[in-house]
This record gives C-alpha cells, structure tokens and sequence, in this order.
C-alpha cells in the first residue's frame, strides 16, 4: 500500500475508490481520514499545494468550535466532539504547533500556527493506509444517473481524468458538487452574505504591541488615519492578534467585498480578484502607516501572504434535513445528531465588526446526519461551510472545529453501504461511541 | 452636537457597534464584557468624532476610558487627563 504518496494518472486512468472526498480543509481531512479508518478506499483531491484550508491557505490562526460553550466562567474547556477533533487537539498541544485553550469572552479557541499545521494535516493524511491524496486537483464535471452521482470528472493543469466513486463527500465550502450537477442548493443575497477576511502574517512588531490598551492604540491611531483620509475606508475593517511565538502576529481585515463591478459573491471571480486586490492594497498601507505612526511598529513588516483570502459564505448545499437558527438557539439534538455545533453564531453581515448570537442555554446543538446528505443524490455527503443549514445557522457550523466533526460524521457515513439514513445514524453514532469510551 | 450622557453613549454603542445590548444595560456595566473588541473602539472613535465633535486623542486611548456608558460620557465631555 503506497500510503499517502500521491498516485500517478495518466490521461486515460479511470480510478474507483471507495469514497471520493472533494477539497482538503478541515472538513476534508477529517472525512478523509474517518473514512479511511473505516477501510473505504479513499481519494482526497484539494485544489491547492497543501492541506487545512481555511487554517493555513487563508491564515485562520485559530481552531473555533472546537471546544463546548463554557457553561460557567470558572468551567474547564472541554473538547465539544469525539475521535478526530479530539485527536488533532492532542496532537497540535503536544506537538507545540498550538497553544491554548484560550478564554475569549464566553468562548474557547486554539491558537494554531498556520504554517506548521500543513506539516501536520501532510502527516496525518500519510499515517491512513486507505487514503490516497491528490493535490493541485479540482472537480470540473459530474454525471448523474437516477438519484446517484456516477462519474466524476477531475482536472490538474489541463490534464483530465475520471473516476467512478461508491460515494462522495462534498468539502468544497462553494458545494461545488451541487452547481455541477444542477442539484437544488441555496446563496444567501449579497447583501446578508457573510463578508470575507484577508488575513496577512506580521513580523517584527515589538513585543507588547498587542498586550494591554495595545490594540486599543492601534485602533485609535487607524481611526485617526481614516477620519484623515489617510488611508481607506476599507481600513476599518481591521483587527490584529499576537500569534503564538513571540515574533509573530495577524492582521486580519474584514472586507465588503462590493467591488465596483458587482455585488459581491464568493463564487464570482471578479469579487474573489477584487477582494484578493482590495486585501493586499489595504494591509500593506495599514502597516506602512503603522510603521511611522505607532510605537512598536518601526520595523514591522508583511511577512506572509495568505494564499487565498478567506471566504465565510457561498453556496449551501440543500440535504434532507436543514440545520436553522431556532435548532441552535435552542440547542436541539435527536438519536440522528452526529455533530455537536457549539459556536455562537457569528454574523459577519457587515465589514464592521461580528455579531454573535449565543444559545439559549451553553449546550451544544446536535447536527443531523440528513444536514450531510444531499436532498436528492444517495450517493453524495456534505460537510463542512457548505452543509445543509440556513443562512444563520450557517454562520456558526462553518468555524473548523465544528467543521472537522461534520467531515468526521460524513466520512463515516459515506465508508458505509447502508442506505437509510435513519439506520446511517445510528452506525456514525455508534463508531463515535467507541472512540468516545477508547478514550 | 447631543449631549454626552452615560445613556446616550449606551444608546450610541448599541446602535453602532453592539446591537444586542440589553434594554437594561447600566451605566456603569462593562462594554468589553458585553463584547467590545478593538474594531469596535475603533468605529467608536470615528462616530465619536463625527457625532459629538469628540477628537479621542491617542493618549486617551484606554480600556478605562472606553469601559462603560459612564466613563465613555466623562471622555467625551473632556473631563478625563
């Protein structure tokens, strides 16, 4: 078994794994891998050179939705889902590539390094002797017969192949698979659609910078230079965090992303071009203003560049059930729940800052399986930003904590030959009980 | 320009920066706690300006300044360092 190196293909290869997993963030991977362990012969393609998505080609610093809502202030954090989100928690702790948990207000997030955290997702794919990965891989077409996805058409570079895959998990974030294959799927209008961030990695900032009234300073002094027109608008979207060593630090800068050609939408490439523009211009002068205005900031410079800006809302997929806003609210679960959401949900309408809305009670919402399965494709699972939910549901389920538990239950479930999605429940419930008392 | 009371900094806040403010937010209660975030002091110091003609100066740039309706009303009335 040739675990984890990447396969050849040549123009003509027809492959048939057992699970085909489309894009390789954090939902991804985890469905990669929980399928993989059920022995489904699985195939992970990501566009991109490397693995984590919106963790390390955006630079998402940290993990969110990864622990249960602190039910007190004096409570421990408690790792809100079994198996995999347990395990990189563990292994990222260990491994000094995170640190935390960190008390954010009423929430609990890992702070992770973004760089470190491809090596990792690399290793962990490699240690599966089912999963096979390819990256620099995109979907560009799928054939439907009946009520199951057939074929599915790949593409690197100009070269193109087919595969004929058992089933398929859907990661793409955009629900790539539903717009190829015309199934029913959902956008919020531009004007509610979540905003994106452009995420930049810092250096050289003096250490203290982002301590105390430090990012109230930073604050003030941009306000300044906005009400000055000394730089943009634009700029007032941004937000700074400490990383976590000692030299490193985040600009993070909300955008509208409403370019002067369209309103914007994630799966229009003249707003992605926009905002990818809008990003760089905005940070490199939010830092060169910095630099001769600010205590701290003399030498401080760009020193990463995300790959892509990081996008929070696109496309949803329509599945058999629909996760709302109420089921959050009320931290609704059921014996179908195989996912628990514990992320307040953060609404990022505006370039100006979130709005969170918390649940009733601090108790995790149980996430259906019917949220992870296509409406009208048997053969097709969803994890990740592009489950099965309503716009404001979806504004809590995308973070990556909650994200690597839905890929765990899909993966799961697409490793499986029961049909019946009742019965399905029960199975992904059931292996999740294991790794629970495992523990 | 409106006058700066403990209350209309209240209201300011939570019609600018944080709209789920309880009706009964105190005037002394702390805005951080409610979830107030550096982006947010920092359209809080443009609408300052731009509302109550209030210029936050660099130096006044602090958590204890900016904690509560009380205190934001106290800036902006200049009685602050």
């Amino acid at each position: 078994m040739n675990a984890g190196v990447p396969i050849f293909l040549g123009n003509d290869a027809i492959l048939n794994p057992d699970v085909l997993i489309i894009g390789g963030g954090s939902a991804g991977v985890a469905a990669a891998i929980a399928a993989a362990r059920q022995g489904a012969d699985t195939l992970l393609v990501e566009r991109h050179g490397f693995f984590g998505g919106a963790g390390t080609a955006s630079l998402v610093h940290s993990f969110c939705g990864l622990y249960d809502l602190p039910p007190t202030l004096e409570a421990a954090p408690h790792v809100a889902n079994t198996g995999l989100p347990a395990e990189l928690e563990r292994e990222l702790l260990a491994q000094g590539i995170a640190h935390g948990p960190l008390r954010m207000g009423k929430v609990d997030v890992l702070l992770h390094q973004p760089q470190r955290l491809a090596l990792f997702y690399d290793q962990w794919c490699s240690r599966q002797p089912n999963l096979k990965v390819l990256l620099h891989t995109d979907v560009i077409d799928a054939a439907v017969e009946g009520n199951r996805v057939t074929e599915v058409m790949l593409h690197c570079r100009g070269r193109t192949w087919k595969l004929r895959p058992r089933s398929i998990v859907d990661a793409s974030g955009d629900a790539v698979l539903a717009a190829l294959t015309k199934h029913p799927w959902d956008q919020t209008p531009a004007a509610e659609l979540q905003r994106p961030a452009y995420i930049v990695g810092i250096g050289d900032v003096e250490s203290g910078a982002f301590s105390g009234d430090g990012p109230l300073k930073i604050a003030g002094c941009l306000a300044r230079a906005i009400s000055d027109q000394q730089l943009p608008a634009a700029a007032a979207g941004a937000h700074f965090r400490a990383g976590t060593t000692s030299n490193e630090a985040f600009l993070t800068l909300d955008l509208a992303g409403d370019s002067p050609e369209c309103p914007f939408d994630a799966t229009d490439a003249r707003s992605l071009t926009w905002v990818e523009l809008q990003g760089r211009e905005v940070t490199f002068a939010i830092i060169e203003h910095l630099r001769g205005s600010l205590e701290g900031f003399a030498n401080a410079r760009i020193t990463t560049l995300p790959m892509r800006a990081g996008i929070r809302e696109s496309r949803r997929w329509i599945g058999e059930a629909v996760l709302t806003e109420d089921d959050l609210l009320e931290s609704r679960s059921s014996d179908q729940a195989v996912a628990n959401a514990t992320w307040p949900m953060e609404l990022r309408e505006t370039a100006r800052g979130p709005r969170l809305l918390y649940p009733h009670e601090s108790k995790a919402c149980g996430i259906p399986l019917g949220a992870l399965r296509a409406r009208d494709l048997s053969n097709v699972f969803i994890a990740g930003r592009c489950l099965s939910a309503t716009h404001r549901a979806q504004a809590s389920i995308r973070v990556m904590g909650t994200a690597l538990a839905t890929g765990q239950a899909a993966g799961n479930a697409a490793a499986s030959h029961e049909q019946k999605t009742a019965n399905l429940a029960q199975q992904v419930r059931a292996v999740l009980r294991k790794l629970e008392s495992a523990r | 320009m409106p006058d700066a009371t403990p209350n209309t900094m209240i209201k300011l806040v939570r019609e600018t920066v944080l709209p789920d403010l309880p009706a009964d937010f105190s005037t002394e209660a702390d805005f951080f706690e409610a979830g107030l975030d550096s982006m947010g002091v920092m359209q809080l110091v443009m609408y300052l300006e731009e509302r109550f003609g209030k210029k936050v100066e660099p130096t006044e740039l602090s958590r204890d300044n900016f904690r509560s309706g009380s205190t934001l009303a106290t800036l902006v009335n200049g009685k602050t360092a």
